[in-house]
């Protein structure tokens, strides 16, 4: 990726970027799978908020949802699709170009900054 | 959603099945009080016997209580499937290709080779340590001890001259008994290791230092004894260098500190509500 850190950032996948998002996705790619409750714990998102991000990542194919009959009870199971971890993967990798441009990083058009004093 | 809280969703959903401590650390604990129990009372007598069903029991009862309470409590994760690593990147320390035994220890489950990568070592510097330090010989004959546990048999924590040659029983039991804190000590230290070095999980790495740290001692008795003013201190810890009920006793506790540390990080990270994360 190139250009500023600015176009950089402007450039982020914001379906991974959002900060609710970037939680359960980072939860599911520490496992195999995981349950609805058990992302409901680890991001202290609600109910609903939790079942909307999941359906939008689900939209993207970023997660696969698989819901199941354990002991007369419904249970969601989340998994991360291969597109998803390549996803989250590649959104880390800009994050830490990000930061390096961000570091090397200085205003080319300084005149145009207000002497003081 | 700072980079810290991050580090923590993903470690805690890692080892979700690890910190369930109430399953496995205080039950193996239990287990482990109840050895030491019965190894110190002589006689098998009625109430030891309720004692140690009680403890046996129980340890059994919270394992099963305990598994469907932390997925009622907290839910479910699916441990993911790490394929091993390459072991041609060892390849390079042997030009004929990895050594056998090394591939062996490349095809263990991360956690089993941390374990074997701390337990293995220890296993081979306690005994050169026991034979380079000094022979001390201790006779429970009521004049040289003061510690009255000790009384109770008589204590040799190293025989004579020559360690090997005339070695007796009692000094294979202490050996024994030494060894088992190397064992433990070492196992803390690996899991510690296992689990990414976390200041969150030092309690790991300070039980571990401990246990190892009474093994070193008893090893290295014949260093210490001489030094005048520290025979008194030394002393006080034979009980636990010389006996196998003090080495299962504190093992045992060892676990169940562990084991309840972890549920306490587990409720902690995992027990929080939705208006307090938002």
């Amino acid at each position: 990726m190139s250009g500023t850190p600015f176009e950089q950032l402007a450039n982020l996948d914001r379906l991974v970027h959002d900060p609710a998002r970037l939680a359960i996705l980072t939860a599911l790619s520490a496992c195999e799978r995981a349950d609805f409750l058990f992302l409901l714990r680890i991001t202290g998102l609600s109910k609903g908020n939790l079942s909307s991000h999941l359906s939008k990542l689900e939209e993207a194919g970023m997660v696969e949802i698989e819901k199941r009959f354990v002991e007369k009870k419904t249970q969601t199971l989340v998994r991360l699709s291969d597109q998803g971890r390549g996803a989250v993967e590649s959104y880390w990798k800009e994050m830490e170009e990000l930061r390096e441009s961000a570091t090397r990083w200085r205003p080319q058009n300084a005149a145009l900054v207000p002497a003081t004093g | 959603m700072s980079a810290q809280n991050l580090d923590r969703i993903r470690f805690v959903t890692h080892h979700f099945q690890d910190l369930q401590g109430l399953r496995y650390g205080v039950p193996l604990g239990l287990v482990a009080l109840s050895g030491g129990v019965t190894a110190f009372f002589a006689g098998w007598p009625p109430a030891l016997l309720l004692l140690q069903t009680v403890l046996v029991l129980g340890a059994f009862l919270l394992t099963f209580r305990s598994r469907s309470y932390y997925r009622r409590t907290f839910g479910q994760v699916e441990r993911r499937t790490l394929a091993g690593q390459p072991i041609s990147a060892l390849s390079v320390y042997s030009p004929a290709g990895p050594a056998p035994w090394l591939a062996t220890v490349q095809m263990l489950k991360p956690a089993a080779r941390q374990v074997v990568n701390t337990v293995v070592p220890a296993f081979v510097l306690f005994p050169v340590l026991w034979m380079i330090s000094p022979s001390v010989v201790m006779l429970a004959d009521g004049n040289n001890l003061q510690t009255r546990w000790l009384l109770r048999d008589a204590v040799v924590l190293m025989v004579a001259t020559d360690k090997f040659m005339a070695m007796d029983l009692l000094s294979l039991r202490t050996a024994f008994v030494q060894m088992t804190y190397v064992f433990c000590g070492a196992l803390f230290v690996g899991v510690w290791l296992w689990r990414e070095r976390r200041g969150s999980q030092s309690y790991y790495l300070l039980l571990g230092a401990l246990l190892l740290g009474l093994s070193a001692l008893g090893a290295s008795l014949g260093f210490l004894m001489p030094v005048q003013g520290l025979a008194q201190t030394v002393t006080l810890f034979l009980p636990a260098l010389a006996h196998f009920w003090a080495a299962l006793l504190l093992c045992g506790s060892a676990l169940i500190l562990a084991g309840l540390l972890d549920h306490l990080q587990l409720v902690r990270v995992l027990g929080r509500t939705a208006t307090e994360a938002s």
